[in-house]
């Protein structure tokens, strides 16, 4: 089997090889042993969320990891509530590798109304019920705290980008500061400076929003971010959880001797989005909705270019100064 | 267009755009949605007419014709100009040669 699987993957690899024993014994479906019998509702965005199948230290440790974005609610009466469903399966059903210099990746299967997962130690099933509703599967081995922290949050993240499109939103690679009631969102290729900027502004005594993934959503007239919990290199304060800042522009980095803000074209401006857009911008059945959502953002926000020295110039322009309250009077 | 290596496709190539390809015109530029790479590229409005002519039945030699008379460019430099472009699209993996049609 090994063998046959190791030619397969020369050739072409096929999904979950990487990591799983035996792909084809990934589940079929949302059933199986859960982990425990409790659950806690989370208020990440795009939620309600409703989390099912814990035992005893996970839900401690969820409860821990996102504190005040956890709840011991019971199961809301919201029929579009988004259900996380966590099985417990054979730690032998995975792969052990050398993890020396390994980058968390996943491998994904996307069909018209699901999307499988496969990664370090984890398989997900993403079931897109209906255009509104949203099942996902997590299928775990018994893991320590340390490794079923990071395992819940690569799944989690891909279900909120999942989420998200469904409800006008996307998960946006990208980083964030907080302005006087605003949110400015920076996107840019790996090393473009998105940790840099957040760590100068921050540095400035401007808030700092997640480095790594923020979320940007339409509501009426305006777009808005809520400060997510899978904060990369600068985890967000938790009084910041629970707010909504308005989003009246997206910045694509681009490195430059000088601080400058140019324009982009309506194509750039929505290229710009699809592409930061992760997980979803590679599934060709979601390909339409993306589109459509981006166009959708881009009615009521700016995309423009941020020309970027990587030193803290860049707060003083005026496009900043603007927002920033520590230039308020 | 600017290529550092020579133009490595014939006139009568009939190249298609790859199945996890998709682009869309937004007012005079294409954006292409490369979905393998998660890649979004924007192209100019030639660039953007090339890809749409880039369906595997037209030859880089038809769409070059279809340039020169589009966007009134000398025959020539049209035909130079298109294979170096749809080179660039083949290295990018955007565009692709048929199996049967490949050299």
């Amino acid at each position: 089997m090994r063998t046959a699987a190791a030619r397969a993957s020369a050739e072409s690899p096929e999904f979950g090889e990487r990591f799983l024993e035996i792909p084809d014994l990934f589940p079929a479906r949302s059933s199986g042993e859960p982990l425990g019998p409790l659950g806690v509702s989370m208020g990440l965005p795009g939620g309600p969320y409703r989390v099912d199948g814990l035992g005893e230290e996970q839900l401690i440790w969820l409860q821990e990891q996102y504190r005040g974005l956890c709840s011991a609610e019971p199961e809301s009466d919201d029929v579009n509530e988004t259900t996380i469903r966590v099985f417990g399966v054979a730690s032998e059903d995975f792969r052990t590798f050398d993890l020396a210099g390994w980058v968390h990746t996943l491998d994904f299967d996307y069909q018209p109304h699901q999307v499988r997962v496969a990664g370090l130690n984890i398989m997900g099933l993403v079931e897109l019920v209906e255009p509104s509703k949203l099942v996902a599967s997590y299928f775990l081995p018994p893991l320590e705290r340390e490794h079923f922290l990071p395992a819940f949050e690569n799944l989690s993240r891909v279900v909120v980008a999942y989420r998200l499109l469904q409800t006008g939103g996307l998960l946006l690679h990208s980083a964030g500061l907080a302005f006087n009631g605003d949110a400015g969102l920076f996107v840019g290729r790996s090393g473009a400076g998105k940790s840099t900027l957040v760590g100068l502004a921050t540095g400035a005594g401007v808030v700092g929003l997640s480095d790594d993934l923020n979320i940007l959503q339409r509501v009426g007239d305006s777009a808005i971010t809520q400060p997510l919990p899978f904060a990369g290199d600068h985890p967000v304060a938790e009084e910041l959880l629970h707010r909504t800042l308005t989003v009246p522009a997206v910045y694509r980095l681009e490195q430059s001797p000088g601080h400058a803000i140019i324009d982009l074209s309506p194509a750039r401006a929505l290229a710009t989005l699809m592409a930061s857009a992760p997980s979803v911008n590679c599934d060709p059945h979601r390909a339409p909705a993306l589109e459509e959502v981006a166009e959708s953002l881009l009615e009521v926000v700016a995309v423009r270019q941020l020309d970027f020295a990587k030193d803290p110039g860049f707060l003083e322009l005026a496009e900043f100064r603007r927002h920033d309250q520590r230039h308020a009077d | 267009m600017t290529r550092d290596t020579p133009i490595d496709i014939a006139k009568s190539d009939v190249f298609s755009r790859c199945s996890d390809v998709r682009f869309r015109t937004v007012v005079d530029e294409a954006v292409v949605l490369r979905q393998e790479a998660a890649e979004v590229l924007v192209l100019n409005e030639v660039g953007g007419r090339i890809l749409e002519l880039l369906d595997g039945e037209r030859s880089v030699s038809d769409i070059a014709d279809a340039v020169s008379a589009e966007f009134e460019v000398d025959e020539s430099m049209a035909a130079t100009e298109t294979a170096s472009f749809i080179a660039e699209l083949r290295d990018a993996g955007i565009v692709s040669l048929p199996v049967e049609s490949s050299k």
